[in-house]
C-alpha cells in the first residue's frame, strides 16, 4: 500500500548502492538520508533556489523536485563526486580563486550546474552563463565573483583540454 | 519537507499508464517532470492519492512531423524539443518559448506534455499553443478526443482534462516559409518568471505584414489570442506597425486581467502593446537571417 517500500539500485559517483524507500522519499533526503551525502543541499524544497541540483543520467536536475523511486536504474552524480581524490576540480578551483562563495550553501547546486554548461560549452560568453545560473540563487555573493569564476574555469579548460575533472 | 504518502505506479507504456488511470480513484495524477506538481506536493497544496509516473513510456517521448503537423509527445522533456532539429525547423516558434521556460535544470525533466497540463497563466509553450491554433490531444483507456489550444485552458492551472484521461501529445502547425517568429517576456528578473510575454509568428509580402498570430501569457488566468491586434496589423508596412498597435484602443478585450503582487492589471494592460511591438520588430529583424 502507500507506506510500502519500493527496492531501487542507484549508481552515485561511481558507486552503486541498493535501497528500500518509501515512494514519497524526495531524492534529496534519499541522498542525505540514506546514503549520507550531505553535499547536496536543500534549500527551499520546492524547485526555487537550485540548492539541490544534482546530475541524473548527465542532466542536472532538482533533487528535491524528482522522488528517489525514479532513480532506479539511474547514474547519478553529486558535489561529492566533482573533487574524488580530494583535490579541486577546475570549476571548484575557480569559485575559490575568485570567491565566488560566502557562506556556501549554495554553492554545490552552483557547482553543478556550472559542470553542466561547462559540459556543453568551453567558450560560453558572460550572458550564457547568467543564463545557465539562473535557476540558482545565492544570497551573499551578488553573483559577480560566481560568474567571474565560471568564465575563469572555462579558460582553464580550454587551456587544458585533457583535465581529468571538468 | 515530506509529501503525502501515495501510491506508485510506473507503467511501461502509453496503454499501462492509460489502463491504471482508469484503476485509479479519481485523486490520481500522472507524474510527468515533476516540476510543478512535485513542489505542490511539498508544499501539501496537492495530495495525490496515487502517482502513475510515465518516465518510461518511451512512446510517449516521439517527436513527428507528417501532414503539416508537428506532434510532441506529452514526454518529450522541455529541454529536448528546444533542441530538437525537427522543431526548430517545422516550428521554432515552440523552441523560442520553451529557451524562455524555467531554467535548463528544470526543463531537463520538465515536459511539453506537463506544462501544457499544468497550465499555469505564464506558461510559455501555452502562449505558442493559442496563438498558432495547436491541439491538444486528450486520452483515456478507450478513448482519445482531440481538443483546439483555445478551448483547453478553462483558468489558471485548470484544463478541460477529466479524471482518468491525460494529455498524452500537443500539435503545432508547421509554419509555411518564410513566417518568422519571436517570444518575447518580460519579468522581475532577467531570467526568472515572466509578468507577461507575446508569443508572435509572422509572414511579409511586399514590405507589408501578410499574416500575424499573436497570445498573451501572463495577463489573463488564459492565454489570451490577440484577434484585435493581428487585425490592425495585417495588410499594414513595417513603418506602420507601432502606430498600428496604438490604433487599437482595447487589445484584450473582455479578457479578465490578473492583478498580483508581480504588477497590476493596469500594468499589464499597458505592457501588451509594448511587448507586441517588441516581438514584432525582433520577428521582422530575423528575415535578414532567414532570407
Amino acid at each position: 500500500m502507500t507506506g510500502d517500500k519500493i527496492d531501487i539500485s542507484v549508481t552515485v559517483n561511481g558507486r552503486r548502492y541498493r535501497r528500500a524507500v518509501e515512494p514519497r522519499r524526495l531524492l534529496a533526503d534519499f541522498l542525505r538520508y540514506d546514503l549520507r551525502l550531505t553535499g547536496t543541499h536543500v534549500g527551499c524544497a520546492h524547485g526555487v533556489c537550485g540548492a539541490c541540483t544534482v546530475s541524473i543520467d548527465g542532466r542536472t536536475a532538482r533533487s528535491c523536485l524528482t522522488f528517489a523511486v525514479q532513480v532506479d536504474g539511474a547514474e547519478l552524480e553529486t558535489v561529492e563526486g566533482l573533487a574524488p581524490d580530494a583535490e579541486l576540480s577546475a570549476i571548484q578551483a575557480a569559485f575559490h580563486r575568485n570567491h565566488a562563495l560566502q557562506c556556501g550553501f549554495c554553492t554545490p547546486g552552483f557547482l553543478m550546474a556550472a559542470r553542466q554548461l561547462l559540459a556543453e560549452t568551453l567558450t560560453p560568453t558572460e550572458e550564457e552563463v547568467r543564463t545557465a545560473l539562473s535557476g540558482n540563487l545565492c544570497r551573499c555573493t551578488g553573483y559577480v565573483n560566481i560568474v567571474r569564476a565560471v568564465m575563469s574555469a572555462a579558460e582553464d579548460l580550454r587551456a587544458n583540454r585533457e583535465a581529468s575533472h571538468v | 519537507m515530506k509529501p503525502k504518502a501515495f501510491r506508485y505506479h510506473r507503467p511501461a507504456d502509453k496503454a499501462d499508464a492509460l489502463r491504471m488511470l482508469a484503476e485509479e480513484d479519481e485523486d490520481a495524477r500522472p507524474l510527468a517532470g515533476g516540476q510543478s506538481l512535485v513542489p505542490l506536493m511539498n508544499l501539501r497544496f496537492a495530495a495525490p492519492s496515487a502517482l502513475i509516473d510515465l518516465n518510461a513510456c518511451a512512446d510517449l517521448a516521439t517527436i513527428t512531423v507528417a501532414d503539416g503537423v508537428l506532434e510532441i509527445g506529452a514526454m518529450v522533456r522541455q529541454r529536448e524539443a528546444e533542441l530538437s532539429p525537427v522543431v526548430i525547423e517545422a516550428c521554432p516558434l515552440v523552441a523560442e518559448a520553451l529557451a524562455l521556460n524555467g531554467h535548463p535544470a528544470t526543463r531537463h525533466r520538465g515536459t511539453v506534455g506537463g506544462t501544457i497540463a499544468h497550465a499555469d497563466p505564464v506558461a510559455e509553450l501555452s502562449g505558442v499553443a493559442v496563438a498558432l491554433d495547436a491541439e491538444i490531444v486528450i486520452e483515456r483507456q478507450g478513448g482519445r478526443r482531440t481538443v483546439p489550444a483555445a478551448d483547453f485552458f478553462l483558468d489558471a492551472l485548470t484544463t478541460v482534462v477529466e479524471p482518468g484521461e491525460m494529455v498524452t501529445a500537443v500539435r503545432f502547425p508547421v509554419l509555411a516559409p518564410g513566417t518568422v517568429t519571436a517570444f518575447v517576456e518580460t519579468g522581475m528578473r532577467g531570467h526568472g518568471l515572466a509578468v507577461a510575454g507575446i508569443a508572435a509568428a509572422l509572414r511579409i509580402a511586399g514590405g507589408r505584414i501578410d499574416w500575424v498570430r499573436l497570445a498573451a501569457i501572463g495577463v489573463s488566468p488564459v492565454p489570451v489570442r490577440l484577434a484585435a491586434l493581428e487585425e490592425a496589423l495585417t495588410g499594414r508596412a513595417l513603418g506602420e506597425v507601432e502606430s498600428a498597435i496604438a490604433g487599437v484602443a482595447d487589445p484584450l478585450g473582455d479578457a479578465d486581467l490578473l492583478d498580483n503582487l508581480e504588477g497590476s492589471s493596469a500594468y499589464r494592460r499597458e505592457l501588451v502593446p509594448t511587448l507586441v511591438a517588441r516581438a514584432v520588430r525582433v520577428a521582422v529583424d530575423k528575415m535578414g537571417v532567414a532570407a
